[in-house]
């Protein structure tokens, strides 16, 4: 063994989940990687799960884990164990050194090190809590870190232990940096300037937007995640609501994308099948409700209409297609082992692990109105909108049935406690942001009714504003 | 470049919100012209015999040289007015865990854990300087984090424990 995953730090919380997500996504979502779960070791104390990989992808990450697990230039021990912490700000050297934004990888024999004969690094999976990590770009400006290219940068530093090809001084820096600019490649991300060795937390480089679909549709910066990232960065999230929901939405989907990401690591067969079947239209829902927003409900069948024949999406739009969709839904939310055995009957090898998928959709969002409201939810309204053009009706009672859809999903958007600590006046004003969405008067009943449930403490004012009457910025 | 404490620390207040200590610390910035700080502690020291807080907003206690690599990064920076009172916000958990190193903890306990929310008293140290940080990429990044951050202000500050200290809490068979 070679590479291994800590799992129990003590009070220390390890994001295994993430590292796993890491590592998959080093190896190019290659089917060969593997995490020995139920063959745990114990490295000095600490309990670690093997990583085992059998290369099939090429290139030079690939390449480079299959060196560090399979000690191809190297012979263990010593051992590489990864730290994925998840609370860094709760973390310290044994100096009291902050983990947060940073990351460290200690040789056989450092005095600091928690190992005695072993190599192992400790990373920050949160990103700065969040906030994203920004390093200099080559050429100019500034290029954002993903946790998986922050991982294969430490593990550069370990390789060159290990293999006694450690460089002296800053030339150390430059080569791990050289090294990370392949993983950069993977991800779509800009290059490293390798020159510079400056980075810091915040700059607008949040954490990675949405794993499962960077994976699924193979590139970090695809038209898809283009578009995810315009929804998160453009609408909602100018307002504090839309901040606290995408944070609440954000801690939802990185506990929900790690057994999504380790399936697609160990099936890679299903990447585009997320894509066909999820992603891409999840990502029409998106457009839909935001031309929705956009045109205040008005033209939506021309909208779906328009839509529908775009290239990539006239496939989606045809009636067997979006009936296997329909039923894929009603399976993930109530999970109906016949059902689905129906449906994937005769599917054949392409549809393997596809069960085991939509049962896990089904354990996180039974009890998750986040994952459920934003994700499943949106592809159903897409779905029922979609087949509304199959049905012989007129545009205009298209349009208004889309239109009451919307109306009625919008109007359950979660209620955060970011409500709490609003003054009257921040209470009005984000609801005049999210009446950007929430502006027919029957959404605004339903969402207020909901709001003064919760936060019961500017009834007049919220009543005031679902009636349309404004206050003193209206 | 500042040769000497401009700043001062006026005050500090804790307390607890959501199972998070928050750290409240004026500064009054008796010159005239805007000065820089840092923002967020870089190093976090805590004894849970004596209840004694060190947050470090400085990184002069990095080496130059170690046995290790550290990726270190920027660290977050605040404005202080001229002429003006401003306070720095901590945000900090209630519980350190500081990683021990193998000469300390053999296959024992990976971490220690300090209590912080327990603290007694506190030192604040933090670095300060005239002009914002520009980043040389003639220089290693703990070599200018530490020449650009020289300049520390220190005070101690006697704090109520936000959670009762540990040694002092009623055996089980005390309680009634």
């Amino acid at each position: 063994m070679g590479l291994l995953i800590a799992q129990s730090g003590g009070p220390v919380n390890l994001d295994v989940g993430q590292a796993q997500i890491d590592i998959t996504a080093i190896s190019k979502i290659d089917g060969g990687v593997g995490f020995e779960e139920a063959a745990t070791v114990d490295v000095e104390g600490v309990t670690c799960i093997p990583v085992t990989y059998t290369q099939n992808e090429t290139g030079p990450t690939p390449d480079r884990l299959n060196d560090l697990v399979n000690e191809v230039s190297f012979t263990s021990p010593p051992e590489i164990v990864v730290f994925a912490v998840s609370n860094p700000d709760a973390f310290t050297l044994s100096d009291g050194t902050e983990l947060l934004g940073n990351g460290f990888a200690f040789p056989v024999g450092s005095t600091d090190s928690p190992f005695a004969n072993n190599v192992c690094t400790l990373y920050d999976t949160t990103l700065c809590d969040e906030d994203g990590i920004w390093v200099d770009k080559e050429g100019g400006g500034e290029t954002c870190m993903t946790t998986s290219v922050l991982l294969y940068h430490e593990l550069s530093h370990c390789f060159h232990y290990v293999t006694g090809t450690t460089a002296a001084g800053a030339q150390e820096e430059v080569n791990a940096e050289i090294d990370e600019n392949d993983m950069r490649d993977v991800r779509g991300l800009d290059h490293r300037d390798v020159n510079s060795h400056n980075g810091g937390c915040g700059h607008g480089c949040g954490k990675n937007c949405c794993i499962v679909a960077s994976l699924s549709t193979g590139s970090a910066f695809s038209e898809e995640i283009k578009q995810f990232r315009r929804l998160r960065e453009h609408t909602l999230r100018h307002s504090a609501v839309g901040g606290e929901f995408f944070k609440e939405f954000f801690y939802r989907y990185y506990g929900f994308s790690p057994e999504v990401t380790r399936l697609l690591g160990s099936k890679p067969h299903l990447s585009p099948l997320i894509r066909e079947r999820f992603v891409l239209p999840l990502l029409a829902g998106v457009e839909m409700l935001i031309f929705y927003a956009d045109n205040k409900g008005t033209e939506m069948a021309k909208f779906l209409r328009g839509q529908s024949k775009r290239e990539g999406l006239t496939e989606l739009y045809e009636n067997k297609f979006l009936d296997e969709l329909s039923t894929y839904i009603v399976s993930a939310r109530n999970f109906d082992g016949k059902a689905i055995s129906v449906v994937l009957k005769n599917k054949g090898k392409k549809y393997v692990g596809f069960r085991k998928l939509l049962r896990h959709i089904n354990k996180e969002t039974i009890n998750d109105e986040y994952i459920d409201w934003s994700l499943v939810a949106v592809v159903e309204l897409w779905v029922q909108s979609a087949k509304l053009l199959h049905s012989g009706k007129p545009e205009a009672k298209i349009d208004f049935e889309v239109y009451e859809k919307i109306v009625h999903w919008i109007a359950l958007m979660p209620v955060s406690g970011v409500w709490e600590d609003f003054s009257r006046l921040q209470t009005e004003l984000e609801l005049l942001s999210i009446e950007q969405f929430i502006f027919d008067p029957r959404s605004k009943e339903i969402f207020s009714a909901r709001l003064i449930e919760e936060h019961p403490r500017y009834t007049t004012t919220i009543r005031r504003w679902a009636e349309g009457k404004g206050g003193m910025y209206a | 470049m500042l040769e000497k404490q401009e700043i001062q620390l006026k005050k500090v207040t804790t307390s607890m919100k959501n199972d998070r200590v928050l750290v409240n610390i004026k500064i009054d910035n008796p010159l005239d012209r805007t000065l820089y700080a840092y923002a967020k502690p870089r190093r976090i020291l805590y004894n849970n015999a004596t209840g004694k807080l060190t947050l470090a907003l400085h990184d002069q206690h990095l080496a130059e040289n170690v046995d290790y690599i550290r990726d270190i990064h920027q660290p977050h920076m605040v404005p202080l007015e001229g002429k003006t009172e401003t306070e720095i916000k901590l945000d900090l958990p209630p519980v350190i865990n500081r990683l021990r190193p193998a000469s300390e903890r053999g296959n024992g306990p990976l971490t220690e854990q300090l209590r912080i929310a327990e603290a007694t008293e506190i030192d604040i140290e933090i670095a300060h300087q005239d002009t914002p940080f520009y980043y040389d990429p003639k220089k290693s990044n703990v070599r200018q984090f530490k020449e650009w951050g020289n300049t520390v202000a220190k005070a101690n500050f006697k704090v109520a424990p936000l959670k009762p200290r540990e040694e002092t809490k009623p055996k089980p068979k005390d309680r009634k």
